[in-house]
């Protein structure tokens, strides 16, 4: 047969392939990601909520945040510098901000001076309206005469202190003062803030790795030294996240393949067997690593764990093939039909999920189809080669499962009562999963340990930071709509701040106020200054002369207005991240505010009424819809990847058809029974992994109806089942939710695909050897 | 070379100067529990040559607060507490202002307090200071450490004997700031 094939020509080919792969991949900058939104497709918001959403997204992310605490003065600048050197050395640092330069702080204060005119807080602006210019002109005496300095600005340019008052207003706000230059916390003066901008995505693990490493020695030094240091920021979170997931990657997959090793050896008493029922599983792995690496730019940690699943399905094809081989010569001829529509199942099977818009599913499937052809190829082309002159036998363990499984009952022998038991339990499976939850909250997903959530916590009060994931988002033709608007809905906000709804809010309006706004302010300084100035001036005494040249410098500024581009470029501002420009020109600012509860769309009744077009945007509740939707649609992406198998098989095998497609879809049913009895609820990646059980059960249920159900297969399948089991058990022992939800969906599905397709087994043909049943065909 | 060593030498003398001034000081004046007395304050302004008077009393509790009651040219009532200060008129509350927010408030009310209290060590995070002392009267120069207070104040001159007497705060911009404390009672 051999001479009639070019084995030995395409087994050389795979070989020359394999290599080429390996050497193209190690060329590639392997980069893993543990985010888990980017597993899930992007959002289908408006393109201005989606411009706001990745904006703030994109700032969170970036920004970590260092406090450094220390008694002792000098070491805690000493640090801080530090710090800050090693830091700004990175190349994934984009900046470090430690300092507060008094000159630049001038520098900000004198480039809003020429507007002060126009800059009233709102008290002052009210006041004015009001006709309560006299308590004005009392204040700016006190101001005047007080001992402790009037502040910025003198007499005639700034009698009543305008600018002041602003400034003051502003700096409400900032929990950050300057101590010597640096940035010392009001909160906690012993304590100073590092603000670390990443030039990369917080989730990349070279960006981790490299940032973690500059930082944590030097936090364990000065820890000896009494000087703390608390972080906070995303990359902690991810770091904590990734490091956990890698660690338990290594050893679950240690853990499996000793496992794996250790049964193939029971069964097979034979070390070469074992060693070329693992190749097909290396070459498969390697390639599909190879392959991801070169298909996307980020592997996900989540494609690494379904590739597990590969296991089961690469060694399933070795098992066959060498089971076979111990009553065949001419092994692959026979089982080449049963193999390759295996192989076209899976694939289907895997494949379906390329179509789906789900990044991470895509890549699964690319993960997973390379792998399977792969260790396809290993069969089918290597295996005849390699095991030419082997003489393995592993008929005392079929023996032995044989028997065992003669003992159970089978829907041949009692066609009614198990007929019976089956509808019942999936009628009842059905009814529970109509009837039950879903968990679709990404926070569930995304846990960090306690200690660094404190941490986190701890930091963003002190920081009087935002700790919401909300905000509001106001969209407008022009930013100058906005900042009007922003004015308009302002005693909304001050309603909802006295109901408690929200403890502070941000809007750029108060540190930019519109045009129309500031032109109303000159005008209210005018009044102010016509009605109070003279008086002013003549209870201090001052002269006639004193009085005209603060007129005067009035005069000359009423065409004085702060523009957006004044603000640009201002570290201590928001102003800038607050304003939000999307593609097709619409502009928007965004209302940033502070909320020990979680908003609602009726919270905002008093917004509406003035602005009906304010947008509350939830990140987090946006992804956790898009995780509700996407598990709706993955459960229909299984069904019709039944359906599609299903057609496929009967072709071939008819009616019988049935029995290959029962097994692991009705599993599937009484898994998701079973998980929504034993959890709160499921969620998209019990779902995905459904077609783990699909591909699997599939390749099961082909192999046992080909060699019409011999004892052999029946061991290659178990052993099959029994790996998935060993590789996914262990799975579900994990920290990492994602990698539990896994685990446990196919423990349980591959359980009840084995007890099925035990059940629905043909009892007349059952036991015979292979040889027995090839006689009979 | 030799001014470069006297240039040098005086800048030493400064500083040892500087710390042994606090250490005298502080040996020099009291430390009252209570003090109340008059007050008068003369504040020129640099840039249009005028001088505005204002006259009252102050009363300070020591850890409590000091309030500064000004009755000419206008009733106004500032209150300086060490977290907050609060400014009334006509028994209305006008205005208040948390230390923390207003870096140069903030310095005011240490250096009121600091002086008040005779605790000098706590202007040390301050100011250098440089000093004279004749018998029981003592006159101090303050000049300020970091960039922020440079910013906006100059110096600032202290006078006294066994309590302190005089203050006068020069500001960047050329404003004068000079208070005198009469009828002082413990």
């Amino acid at each position: 047969m051999a001479s009639r094939f070019p084995v030995k020509t395409l087994a050389a080919g795979w070989l020359l392939t394999l290599l080429a792969l390996v050497v193209l991949a190690l060329f590639q900058r392997p980069v893993i990601d543990t985010s888990m939104m980017s597993l899930l497709p992007a959002s289908e918001q408006q393109p201005i909520v989606k411009a706001a959403s990745e904006k703030m997204g994109g700032q969170f992310s970036k920004r970590l945040l260092l406090l450094v605490e220390a008694e002792d003065k000098t070491l805690r600048q000493q640090q801080v510098k530090r710090l800050a050197a090693q830091l700004m050395d990175l190349p994934e640092v984009a900046t470090v901000t430690w300092q507060l330069e008094a000159e630049r702080l001038r520098q900000l204060e004198e480039n809003v001076f020429p507007y002060r005119y126009a800059l009233l807080t709102d008290d002052i602006a009210e006041r004015i309206d009001g006709g309560e210019t006299q308590a004005l002109r009392q204040r700016a005496l006190a101001r005047i005469i007080s001992p402790l300095g009037g502040g910025r600005g003198d007499l005639i340019s700034d009698p009543f202190g305008l600018l002041d008052s602003w400034l003051a207003e502003g700096s409400d706000d900032i929990q950050v003062v300057a101590d010597d230059g640096y940035l010392q916390l009001k909160k906690s003066p012993s304590t100073y803030l590092l603000i670390i901008e990443l030039a990369a995505d917080a989730f990349s693990i070279a960006t981790q790795q490299a940032v973690m490493n500059a930082y944590q020695p030097l936090s364990m030094e000065m820890a000896e030294q009494g000087v703390s240091i608390q972080s906070a920021g995303l990359l902690i979170h991810a770091h904590a996240g990734a490091e956990q997931a890698q660690k338990e990657m290594s050893t679950i997959g240690l853990g499996s393949l000793l496992g794996i090793v250790a049964l193939m050896l029971w069964v097979f008493r034979q070390w070469r067997a074992v060693a070329l029922l693992l190749l097909p599983i290396v070459v498969g792995c390697t390639v599909a690593t190879a392959i991801a690496f070169l298909v996307f730019e980020q592997v996900h940690i989540v494609t690494f764990a379904f590739g597990a699943g590969l296991i089961g399905v690469a060694i399933d094809y070795a098992l066959h093939f060498l089971c076979e081989r111990q009553v065949h010569r001419r092994v692959i001829q026979r089982i080449l039909p049963g193999l390759l529509l295996g192989l076209v199942s899976s694939v289907l099977a895997y494949a379906a999920q390329a179509l789906t818009p789900f990044p991470g599913l895509r890549q699964m499937a690319v993960f997973s189809v390379a792998g399977l052809i792969a260790a396809w190829l290993t069969v089918v082309l290597w295996l005849p080669l390699l095991a030419r002159d082997d003489a393995t036998s592993s008929t005392k363990a079929a023996k032995w499962l044989t028997s065992w499984q003669c003992q159970l009952p089978s829907f041949n022998d009692h066609p009614k009562s198990i007929g019976m038991i089956l509808t019942i339990l999936t009628v009842v499976s059905l009814w529970l999963i109509y009837n039950g939850q879903a968990e679709d909250d990404i926070r569930l997903l995304q846990t960090s340990p306690p200690a660094l959530l404190e941490q986190e916590q701890r930091v963003q009060n002190l920081l009087g930071y935002n700790s919401s994931t909300q905000f509001l988002l106001l969209p407008c033709e022009q930013l100058q709509s906005c900042l009007d608007k922003e004015r308009a809905i302002k005693p909304g906000l001050e309603t909802m701040q006295s109901k408690g709804l929200v403890e502070r809010y941000r809007l750029v309006s108060d540190a930019l106020p519109g045009i129309k706004q500031q032109q109303q302010n000159l005008d209210r300084t005018a009044r102010l200054y016509q009605k109070e100035l003279a008086a002013l001036f003549d209870s201090l005494g001052l002269s006639n002369a004193a009085l005209q040249s603060a007129r005067q410098k009035f005069k000359a500024a009423t065409d004085h207005i702060l523009l957006p581009a004044e603000k640009q470029g201002d570290t201590f501002s928001t102003t800038d991240a607050q304003i939000i420009s999307s593609l097709a020109e619409k502009k928007a600012t965004v209302i940033s505010f502070a909320s020990s509860q979680t908003l609602t769309d009726a919270d905002l009744a008093p917004l509406k009424q003035h602005a009906p077009e304010i947008i509350l945007v939830d990140q987090v509740d946006a992804i956790s819809n898009l995780m509700h939707k996407y598990r709706q649609q993955i459960s229909v992406w299984v069904s019709f990847s039944y359906l599609a198998v299903f057609l496929i098989l009967a072709c071939r095998y008819r009616i019988a058809a049935c029995r290959i497609v029962l097994p692991p879809m009705l599993a599937s049913i009484y898994t998701l029974a079973v998980l929504m009895v034993l959890l709160p609820g499921i969620n998209l990646f019990h779902t995905i992994a459904l077609f783990l059980v699909l591909g699997i059960g599939m390749d099961m249920g082909i192999f046992l109806t080909e060699t019409q159900q011999a004892r052999q297969t029946w061991l290659a399948v178990t052993m099959s089942v029994v790996t998935s089991l060993i590789a996914f058990g262990l799975l579900a022992l994990s920290q990492t939710p994602v990698l539990v939800h896994f685990g446990l969906t196919v423990l349980l599905g591959l359980t009840f695909v084995w007890i099925l397709a035990t059940l629905l087994r043909q009892t007349h043909t059952q036991g015979e050897s292979l040889e027995a049943v090839s006689s009979r065909l | 070379m030799r001014f470069v060593t006297l240039l040098l030498l005086s800048l030493t003398s400064i500083s040892v100067n500087a710390e042994l001034s606090y250490d005298l000081l502080d040996k020099l004046t009291d430390s009252p529990h209570t003090l109340q007395g008059d007050f008068r304050q003369e504040k020129a302004l640099g840039e249009i040559d005028a001088v505005i008077v204002s006259e009252g009393q102050f009363d300070y509790q020591r850890d409590e607060h000091i309030r500064w009651i000004t009755e000419k040219p206008i009733a106004d009532e500032l209150v300086m507490t060490p977290d907050r200060i609060i400014s009334r008129q006509d028994g209305e509350q006008a205005l208040t202002i948390e230390a923390d927010t207003n870096p140069t408030v903030k310095v005011m009310s240490t250096i009121f307090f600091a002086v008040m209290t005779a605790d000098w060590y706590s202007l040390s995070d301050y100011f250098f200071a440089n000093g004279q002392q004749s018998g029981q009267d003592w006159t101090v120069t303050l000049t300020p450490r970091n960039d922020v207070l440079k910013n906006s104040i100059s110096s600032v001159e202290l006078a006294g004997d066994k309590l302190l007497r005089e203050i006068t705060l020069l500001e960047r911009n050329g404003d004068q700031t000079h208070i005198i404390l009469s009828n002082l009672q413990q």
